[in-house]
């Protein structure tokens, strides 16, 4: 009798988590120019996966534990670098992914749904999945309550911020494998595109209506709760593709969101 | 005679040099910064000035030699420019909170408002902004200033951390004339109300002479250094310098007219007297030519 089925609840449940943990990393993609960096980190997990067939171990921890490590030496490279960072995450990007669909293809009788690489499952949310996502939500929290201030700092220029005292390199190591993690947790729920789409486009469609760093978080958590919300409720009455819906309901949003001026001129 | 014997040095670098691969660009340098000191380092570009800030910062390692810095030595940065992405929504007065040094700037501390912390610090950048002639640019979005306006919210940024030293880089670069004068005259204050030591970096030989008790000349080695009078008498420093080194000769001419007084009354005129002759000796010791 109840309004909605358990499979539509634990969807809504899982991505307005996915939502909510999403914002506070992608504001910061937003403003440190990065977005590359989580399609880089997405491109890889799908390394991840073959790794993980291959050795058969568990799919979601072989997936976090390899998005980790490529997250860990793109932060490596970009230390000694003598390329861009910009050139760096298009070789990383797309040699993982070639390397995973090499791993792949050696292995006989595995086939992948390259529906569900890009676009995930978000219907198939189990409760495992409910508290990893609870579990990587208190992480996120514990982190930016001690290094919200640090991260904003570094944000604005690592020179200054090192000289006032902030340890820039664990800030900025701390930062990308939250992220590792919390992109490779999500890989299988929302797929490759999509967890790219919910840490950028909330963030930046919240740019519109913020004046500070802490307001363009919430209203990023709002866009994004809101873009997974109506997503679902398309998909289900309309009979769409999921994930694709939550993408072009947040796509709108940001798009109505340009046409309002400026809030502070 | 031998007071600053007796002072301990803010930070004292010895014998520093610094390599990129194989390309050398510091070679043995040393020197000391006192508190109440206005230090101004000079150089061609390429002189490798900003190496060497780097690494009295701690952002760099030196290839050789050591840094070494007073206990607890509260640093006050100026960098020499700023990018903030313009998606960061931020005002001028957050930008100026963020510079506190207040360890635990938490998501969450922003909403303790009625902490015993933040009023102090409020009151702090209330004060340094009114100094600064900033307090109209607060509540901007700190993208929206111009580069003039820019350089004062640095510098105030730099100062309400209340440093033991203050580390400028260009400090008036993009500050019309009438500004650069104000700046240079602020710093100046600063240096006698809070007894900190100062390093400047320019190229902008004119002005900065004025309030300088000793200048570093550096191109790679240290050229010379020494009070402003000396270094710009020096043979090294003209073949660099040229003809600018004229223009500053009038302007320190007119400098010693106007602020006898000044440099009198400190009893640290005495001691910058005292260094400025060890330098002098210095100066002839290391004859190593730049040219």
């Amino acid at each position: 009798m109840s309004l909605l089925s358990d499979f539509m609840l634990l969807a809504l449940l899982g991505g307005i988590g996915l939502a909510v943990i999403s914002a506070p990393l992608g504001v910061f993609m937003v403003w440190q120019r990065q977005s590359y960096f989580g399609a880089t980190l997405a491109h890889s997990a799908l390394l991840g996966i073959s790794i993980g067939l291959f050795l058969q171990i568990d799919l979601t921890l072989s997936v976090i534990l390899i998005s980790m490590l490529v997250a860990a030496a793109i932060f490596w490279l970009s230390q000694h670098k003598q390329l861009s960072s910009d050139t760096l995450l298009g070789i990383l990007a797309h040699s993982s992914l070639a390397f995973g669909l090499v791993l792949i293809s050696l292995q006989d009788n595995i086939q992948i749904d390259l529906m569900g690489y890009l676009f995930g499952d978000i219907l198939s949310i189990n409760s495992i999945d409910l508290s990893l996502i609870l579990l990587t939500s208190i992480l996120i929290l514990l982190f930016y309550f001690k290094y919200w201030g640090a991260l904003l700092n570094v944000t604005l220029n690592p020179e200054l911020a090192q000289v006032e005292g902030i340890n820039v390199k664990r800030v900025q190591l701390l930062f990308v494998l939250l992220l590792a993690f919390m992109i490779a947790l999500s890989m299988k729920i929302v797929g490759v595109l999509l967890v790219t789409s919910l840490l950028i486009i909330p963030a930046a469609a919240a740019r519109k209506l913020s004046t500070s760093p802490e307001q363009m978080l919430g209203f990023s958590i709002f866009i994004g709760v809101c873009s997974i919300i109506g997503g679902l409720f398309t998909s289900y009455y309309i009979d769409l593709p999921t994930g694709p819906s939550i993408v072009v309901v947040a796509t709108i949003l940001f798009l109505l969101l340009q046409l309002k001026p400026q809030p502070n001129r | 005679m031998h007071f600053s014997n007796f002072r301990q040095p803010l930070i004292k670098a010895e014998n520093v040099s610094h390599k990129y691969e194989t390309n050398t660009v510091l070679q043995n340098i040393s020197l000391q910064i006192f508190a109440k000191e206005i230090v101004t380092l000079i150089g061609p570009n390429g002189a490798g000035k900003s190496t060497l800030l780097k690494i009295l910062l701690g952002l760099t390692t030196p290839s050789q030699g050591t840094v070494s810095r007073q206990k607890n030595l509260k640093i006050g940065f100026m960098p020499q420019k700023i990018h903030i992405d313009p998606t960061l929504p931020m005002t001028v007065e957050r930008f100026l909170q963020l510079g506190l040094p207040n360890k635990h700037q938490t998501l969450f501390s922003k909403f303790k408002l009625g902490s015993f912390k933040a009023a102090y610090g409020n009151t702090i950048i209330e004060k340094t902004t009114q100094e600064l002639d900033i307090v109209n640019l607060l509540k901007q979005p700190i993208q929206k200033v111009s580069g003039g306006e820019m350089q004062r919210i640095l510098l105030a940024r730099a100062l309400i951390r209340e440093p033991d030293l203050l580390v400028l880089d260009e400090p008036v670069q993009g500050v019309d004339l009438q500004g650069q004068t104000e700046i240079y005259d602020y710093i100046n204050k600063i240096r006698n109300e809070h007894e900190c030591g100062i390093l400047m970096v320019s190229h902008d030989l004119h002005i900065v002479m004025k309030h300088t008790d000793e200048v570093l000349c550096l191109n790679r080695h240290m050229c010379c250094t020494g009070h402003p009078q000396t270094v710009s008498k020096n043979s090294e420093f003209q073949a660099l310098f040229g003809d600018l080194s004229e223009s500053l000769a009038v302007y320190e001419h007119h400098h010693n007219e106007s602020c006898q007084l000044t440099h009198g009354e400190a009893s640290h005129g005495l001691s910058a007297q005292n260094k400025h002759h060890e330098h002098q000796i210095n100066t002839t010791s290391k004859p190593k030519g730049g040219k």
